[in-house]
């Protein structure tokens, strides 16, 4: 039986199920050779094939450029399983939903230049960021149970944002299978005081300048113009998540450990998908995300409410229209067309992001032309991106793609060789102000901790599951 | 009871020595706070613990998320732990910890939780040895 990695184009990579005993699947990796070999290297390529081994994956395992080793699934893995498949905590991550929204303005440059540093502080007195910081807003059960329901309408209802957010917000802003009965005490508890909280680790609010257009029809769609300011937001469910995540574990351990199944890494413990467990848990997981998306709701508020006090003029004067909200770490039931067939399928994505094409139906009315706008955060010293789904990806990748540009440095190995303050002052140098917490955690959020991002979303273009639009260069960095 | 980081290119991991199943389950939880918080003082109220679990990995993981709900919903700074286990399934245990205070507490890094990735727990020669992989 074929053990060896195979070319099969440029950018595409077969994983055989020989390369691994107990495959059911083939693996297909989407990379180049360098970054191949670094996830053979790093153990992500065993993870690829490991999540192959799982019961009703349908067609392939799949990674995204952005591939490193994750716990369970690689980071930048998808697999989707069919109605005789299953659901598993270990390929979503203790960080449902995390993700990423773009904010755009009127403004460019020269409206924001000499005066930046004033917004920044305005931005940083009224976001909570970084570890121990407690949120402004105070939820209650009620409350709590209306946003785990409601998602991004919550939010709104709370004062946080517009009705207009919603219709830019992937699933119009709320994942509907939610049921909070299905979400344990202690996550509520962690949930009542971090809503509106932006988080420790990679977590941010950019403010970025448009620095250059790749498809000029698409990018006018998307409300986007060279020299224009915009503003990234980086973060997901907090401690919501990772106690859902937490809690579903251990029952899908137990219940996995009790089913005598014989896993190639216990993190992959799952509930068959006709379980009361896996409906349980895709219920939680959507409070989850809608508390992920409801957080990134309230902080793009104040990004707006800083702006209108910067500039003494009305958000939506300034143009402060959302471009587009998206997760990379979800699990979510999506309709695919499987050789010729039409099926319902749980999609898992951990560290790859939905890449949607024009026409279907989860992108938003005004981009149906177009296709979804797919936003991709960078390391904070070079740059973002913002993409194009396609309808290549639906064939190739039950419509992902990458969604960073993942880490190739270990947090520890980072603090031992780069200094955070010189690291600030390096950037400082090149122009963008940093305001973090200690020196040591921007160490390990320094650019050579992770891979190069315009390289990742070079061969997710070339492999056809994504299309650059523009690349977005930052100008301050707020980081948790 | 000793114990190393564990370099992960995305996460963290520990890797913990002790004598005995109990001191191991008090040095992971040594180690795991080192990451997130360390040098704490050894004061504050005890706090009593316990846990049953299928097995002895499943015991650790739980242990372990036990004292990251303390730490990040309760915002308290555990540094004092005695352990005593019943069996591999079942502990019962005290903790003891301060409120975070900000300059008195020096918060590292959020871990979000402990997994089962690559997790063991053996015991070799009358010595325990843990392995536990962080997201973080």
């Amino acid at each position: 039986m074929e053990k060896e990695i195979r070319k099969l184009s440029r950018f595409k990579w077969e994983l055989p199920t020989g390369y691994k005993s107990g495959m059911r699947v083939p693996g297909t990796i989407f990379a180049d050779e360098e970054f191949l070999e670094a996830a053979r290297i790093d153990g992500a390529l065993e993870q690829v094939a490991n999540v192959a081994f799982l019961p009703g994956i349908v067609e392939r395992s799949f990674a995204m450029p952005d591939i490193h080793k994750g716990y369970g699934f690689p980071i930048g893995g998808v697999a989707a399983f069919g109605e005789d498949g299953i659901v598993s905590p270990g390929g979503v991550g203790f960080d449902i939903s995390c993700g990423v929204r773009l904010t755009k303005t009127m403004l460019t440059e020269d409206d924001i230049m000499g005066r930046l540093e004033n917004l920044v502080d305005l931005l940083e007195a009224k976001i909570p960021k970084g570890l121990g910081a407690g949120g402004k807003i105070s939820a209650a059960e009620q409350v709590l149970k209306k946003v785990f329901k409601s998602g991004g309408k919550a939010a709104i209802d709370l004062g946080y944002g517009r009705e207009g957010d919603l219709e830019f917000t992937e699933g119009g802003g709320v994942y509907t299978e939610a049921d909070p009965s299905c979400v344990g005490k202690r996550a509520f508890e962690r949930g009542r005081n971090q809503l509106g909280t932006l988080g420790s680790g990679n977590h941010f609010v950019e403010v970025q300048l448009v620095e250059e257009i790749f498809i000029p029809g698409t990018a006018e769609k998307f409300g986007l113009f060279e020299g224009q300011v915009v503003i990234m937001i980086h973060s997901g469910s907090r401690g919501v998540g990772h106690q859902i995540c937490t809690d579903y574990l251990q029952r899908m351990d137990r219940e996995s450990q009790k089913a005598g199944l014989d896993l190639p890494d216990r993190q992959l413990s799952y509930a068959p998908l006709d379980s009361a467990g896996a409906r349980d848990y895709l219920a939680a997981l959507a409070c989850a995300g809608n508390y992920a998306i409801a957080n990134r709701q309230a902080i793009m508020h104040w990004v707006r409410e800083s702006f209108e006090v910067h500039f003494k003029t009305a958000e939506r004067k300034l143009g402060m229209d959302l471009l587009y909200d998206v997760s990379h770490n979800t699990a979510k039931m999506e309709i695919h067309e499987v050789k010729g067939k039409r099926l319902r399928l749980c999609v898992h994505r951990k560290g790859a992001t939905t890449s949607f094409p024009p026409g279907h139906e989860g992108v938003p009315r005004e981009y149906s032309e177009v296709g979804q706008p797919v936003i991709i955060p960078g390391d904070m010293g070079s740059c973002s991106y913002v993409l194009v789904g396609t309808a290549r990806s639906m064939n190739e990748s039950f419509g992902s793609t990458c969604h960073g540009a993942g880490r190739t440095m270990s947090r520890s190995k980072a603090r031992k060789t780069i200094r955070g303050d010189e690291l600030k002052k390096r950037l400082g140098g090149k122009g963008i102000i940093v305001r973090a917490g200690k020196p040591s955690l921007l160490a390990e959020e320094a650019p050579e901790a992770y891979k190069d991002v315009s390289r990742v979303v070079d061969i997710c273009d070339g492999a056809g599951l994504s299309r650059k639009v523009a690349k977005l260069r930052p100008l301050a960095v707020l980081k948790g | 009871m000793k114990f190393r980081v564990i370099e992960h290119t995305a996460d963290i991991g520990i890797e913990v020595e002790a004598p005995s199943l109990s001191e191991l389950f008090v040095g992971a939880a040594e180690a795991m706070m080192h990451i997130i918080s360390p040098a704490a003082s050894k004061k504050g109220k005890p706090r009593p613990i316990y846990l049953e679990a299928g097995d002895v990995e499943a015991l650790l993981y739980s242990w372990l998320n036990e004292i990251l709900f303390i730490v990040f919903s309760e915002d308290i700074i555990p540094s004092v732990f005695d352990v005593a286990i019943i069996n591999e399934r079942a502990l019962k245990a005290e903790i003891r910890g301060e409120p975070y205070a900000q300059g008195r507490h020096e918060l590292q890094t959020e871990i979000k939780g402990a997994t089962f990735h690559e997790m063991n727990v053996t015991e070799k020669d009358g010595r325990w040895i843990a392995r536990v992989i962080f997201d973080v």
